[in-house]
């Protein structure tokens, strides 16, 4: 198990500096909430897909729809049921199938829904954790949240290769008349040596330093000739796509 | 606050919000009814604000599941599972306090979970992504789901607390 | 110079040290050699400061280096002046990234950017990590794991390294490469071990023990003899043709592990020993015959019939390298009632593994915890079992007395080592897996 989305890639989008794209994709994804227009709701979700298979490949795009797939179809299922009082636009022997209120409605959501999706999954497949870390600690997250979750992405893949050893050493140790791991003792298992480990992560902790008053930072993100256009160009370019097709 | 509880404060948070993520992304349980699984993580929300109160809970819970959305590949749910499982934990554990036995309370503190979960995800659900009728379709997976998970979480608790002695210790 | 003199007892009462008190002199090499159990892990936390300040317990008297006193400080102070590398080296992994585990200590001491970077290359070079740099730290296998506890510790350099069972898991050119470091090393140095190896020799220096809480000379351990009367049986454990694969996340496959078996077998009562390089894929093959890794190619056959997964997880027992990962319950009575034995035979198991059914397994000693693990699959009565670096953290004559039980109840052994020593006197066959290849020497 890995505690990581990156799918490794050299395209321009795994290049783009994270900073710069951290601010695209939540322009992107906020500007998607006001999009109205027919063209715009096909447009949006089109270019995030896109978007998608230009750094990621096709395969890759397939993966993330089929993610999303269960809410769209949901959404398309239950319809009929949608603003039941509006202009019919379907009907089957007199009764109204789908009204245009409605119909709007669930193309907007859909859409809303791609492009979010799409967009945030780019990001987050073309990010190394460690390097979203270090993008949100240039955009001032405080030193210990930034440490926590550090820890967190480690302890991550930690407990669950624990959790698959526990419930292998557990199915050799079983009786035999017995078959199959028992649930609820492998999990008690699993928290119990979870658990264990907080204070001697905490004395670990200490035992490097941390809390003794100074700390430098290293590795950190460095700004470059160019950087500022990035940045400029994350702004500049979702708000002109928006206010065309808007 | 001496540097020394923030060193075990932020492991205390570490390895709970990771705890639920491993028992949200691989402990699941098949449901033989449905063909598909219920994920355990909120046995571990719960266990976590039990054992380590309300406000561990509240951040532990909250983050361990939106790292779970972040890294399974739903990152576009990971702020509502943040505000869910986060205010599950912080309820579940201001209901449940460690000295009150009762079962009474402990059936309140597992309806209250199973209403936070299901009323969470339904209103967040309609205001960002969905329309009403098709999230209420998930409301009875999710009863299901939180209700076994306040169960377990009560059982991993008391079975946790019997083999480590130290429990109480940590607790914020 | 450092100077300690110390008691301590932990909360329950049980007496660890009396005041143990030792000395050493700056840039010695001191070695301290006792059992499991003794405290060697506590006295390495009391004097980093985890213990008492995260353990609870009692602890009196002072320790001194170069006339200041050490007890005063936190551990977050104390980390330029005594560092240590912690026996189960998972327990102070705290980052995701190699790179950021070893620049995390080096920040706290208020370092540039350039000597972070300088040291880092230094310490990665020395433990050869150079590819690793950007690695996952839950890709590593437990050697690398070792190096980068290791090369964390190196990268401080404080005036006194505290190696807890350091030698444990490396392979024997590794060990003798950080013998080497060592005897260069102009700092302080203090050894703590189960038993002297064969590749510490080039490390000179005094060598002390702990008994009953205090310091102690220390005896050299005396090679025990091992024999044992065999009798022929018939039951065996074949495997042939056997391709194991793995690929790393991450990695080109090209660095994708494969270890090949072309026939290997063992009869019930039979002792074997398995050597090899870390990562060669000992761990891999054992998973295989105990049914919980599938090979790709080749059978597994027990008497001649060929048996799947699940018929091998009840032939043969596994009793892996880290044993809290086995132990699950609150006692060590509970953990034995596990294996619906009945009480007289459990009483009498725990009394030839020097065990106490009151203990409770989240607090025994790593050494101990071995030995819980060797009764539990005791009692389980697998005619084949296989002990896996079980002799870490052991005396030779503890380890040796469980192997020696498996074998008396006619269950065929299979123990995998690093310690040359240890394999020199067990009996049977010895089998080398080199270049991704299992053979017999």
């Amino acid at each position: 198990m890995n505690a990581d989305s990156y799918i490794y890639g050299t395209s321009f989008y795994h290049v783009f500096d994270p900073r710069p794209k951290l601010l695209f994709t939540l322009l992107y994804a906020f500007l998607s909430f006001f999009v109205s227009s027919w063209y715009g709701m096909v447009l949006f979700p089109l270019v995030a897909c896109i978007l998608f298979a230009l750094s990621l490949g096709f395969g890759e795009l397939w993966k993330g729809v089929k993610r999303i797939l269960p809410v769209v179809i949901l959404l398309l299922v239950f319809l009929p049921l949608q603003d039941r009082a509006g202009i019919a636009l379907l009907s089957f022997r007199g009764f109204v199938l789908v009204t245009h209120e409605g119909w709007v409605r669930v193309a907007r959501l859909i859409s809303r829904f791609v492009s979010i999706s799409m967009v945030l999954m780019l990001f987050m497949e073309t990010v190394r954790s460690v390097d979203i870390i270090k993008t949100l600690r240039y955009y001032h997250l405080p030193y210990s949240v930034a440490l926590l979750f550090s820890m967190i992405l480690r302890f991550i893949p930690y407990l669950g290769s624990l959790f698959e050893d526990i419930r292998d050493s557990m199915s050799l140790r079983l009786n035999e008349d017995r078959n199959g791991v028992p649930i609820l003792p492998s999990i008690t298992a699993f928290t119990l040596s979870a658990v264990r480990m907080i204070p001697d992560t905490a004395a670990a902790l200490e035992e490097r330093g941390f809390g003794n008053g100074r700390h430098s930072d290293y590795g950190m993100l460095k700004s470059y000739k160019g950087l500022f256009t990035e940045f400029m160009l994350s702004a500049i370019l979702p708000i002109i796509f928006f206010v065309v097709v808007r | 606050m001496s540097e020394k509880k923030t060193a075990l404060h932020i492991s205390l948070i570490a390895v709970s919000a990771a705890l639920v993520a491993v028992f949200t992304i691989i402990i699941r349980i098949p449901v033989p009814a449905t063909a598909g699984y219920i994920s355990l993580c909120d046995a571990a929300v719960v266990f976590v604000s039990y054992a380590f109160g309300p406000f561990t809970g509240l951040i532990a819970g909250g983050l361990g599941s939106a790292f779970a959305d972040l890294l399974g590949g739903y990152p576009q749910f990971a702020v509502i599972s943040f505000v869910v499982h986060g205010l599950e934990a912080l309820l579940a554990g201001l209901i449940v306090r460690k000295d009150s036995q009762g079962i009474m309370t402990r059936i309140i503190g597992a309806l209250v979970s199973i209403i936070v979960v299901c009323a969470g995800y339904l209103l967040l659900e309609v205001a960002f992504i969905t329309t009403f009728s098709s999230a209420i379709v998930e409301v009875p997976m999710n009863a299901l789901q939180s209700g076994v998970g306040a169960v377990v979480g009560l059982l991993l608790y008391s079975g946790v607390r019997k083999a480590y002695r130290n429990l109480d210790a940590i607790r914020w | 110079m450092l100077n300690v003199d110390i008691s301590f007892s932990y909360g329950d009462g049980k007496e660890i040290f009396n005041h143990f008190s030792f000395s050493a002199g700056r840039g010695e090499k001191l070695r301290i050699i006792a059992p499991p159990g003794s405290g060697k892990t506590t006295l390495a936390k009391i004097l980093t400061g985890s213990v008492p300040s995260y353990s609870g317990g009692t602890l009196s008297g002072n320790v001194n280096l170069d006339g200041n006193p050490i007890l005063d400080l936190d551990a977050a102070h104390r980390m330029p002046l005594i560092g240590r590398v912690s026996q189960n080296t998972d327990e102070m992994m705290l980052f995701s990234s190699v790179e950021e585990e070893i620049a995390f200590p080096l920040c706290n001491l208020g370092l540039d950017d350039e000597e972070i970077g300088r040291r880092i290359k230094r310490v990665l070079s020395m433990f050869s990590l150079e590819k690793l740099e950007k690695a996952s730290t839950s890709e590593l296998s437990g050697g690398e794991k070792r190096r980068l506890m290791l090369s964390i510790l190196f990268a401080v350099d404080p005036e006194v390294y505290l190696l807890d069972e350091s030698f444990d898991e490396l392979s024997p050119e590794w060990r003798r490469k950080l013998s080497c470091y060592i005897s260069e090393s102009e700092r302080t140095f203090i050894i703590l071990g189960s038993h002297e190896l064969e590749e510490m020799a080039m490390i000179s220096g005094p060598v002390i023990s702990i008994g009953e809480g205090r310091a102690v000379p220390y005896k050299e351990e005396t090679l025990p003899c091992f024999s044992y009367s065999k009798r022929l049986s018939e039951t065996s454990l074949t495997a042939s043709g056997l391709v194991i694969r793995r690929r790393h996340k991450g990695l080109p496959d090209s660095d994708s592990f494969m270890l090949s078996v072309p026939s290997f077998s063992i009869k019930a009562d039979e002792c074997i020993v398995i050597t090899g390089d870390n990562g060669a894929g000992k761990s891999s093959l054992s998973r295989v015959l105990c049914g919980l890794l599938r090979e790709d190619e080749g059978r597994v056959l027990f008497d001649g019939r060929n048996i799947n997964a699940k018929e091998r997880r009840k032939a043969v027992a596994y009793l892996m390298q880290n044993p809290y990962e086995e132990l699950f319950l609150p006692t060590v009575m509970d953990e034995a009632k596990s294996t619906g034995c009945s009480k007289v035979e459990i009483e009498k198991a725990l009394s030839l593994f020097g065990l106490d059914g009151n203990w409770y397994t989240a607090e025994i000693s790593y050494g101990k915890a071995k030995l819980l693990q060797a009764l539990l699959f005791y009692l389980l009565n697998r005619p084949f079992a296989i002990f896996d670096e079980f002799d870490s953290a052991l005396p030779y004559s503890e380890s040796l007395k469980a192997v020696r039980l498996y074998l008396e109840r006619g269950a065929g052994v299979i123990v995998i080592t690093h310690d040359m020593n240890f394999a020199s006197i067990l009996p049977g066959r010895h089998i080398k897996v080199k270049e991704g290849v299992l053979y017999e020497c």
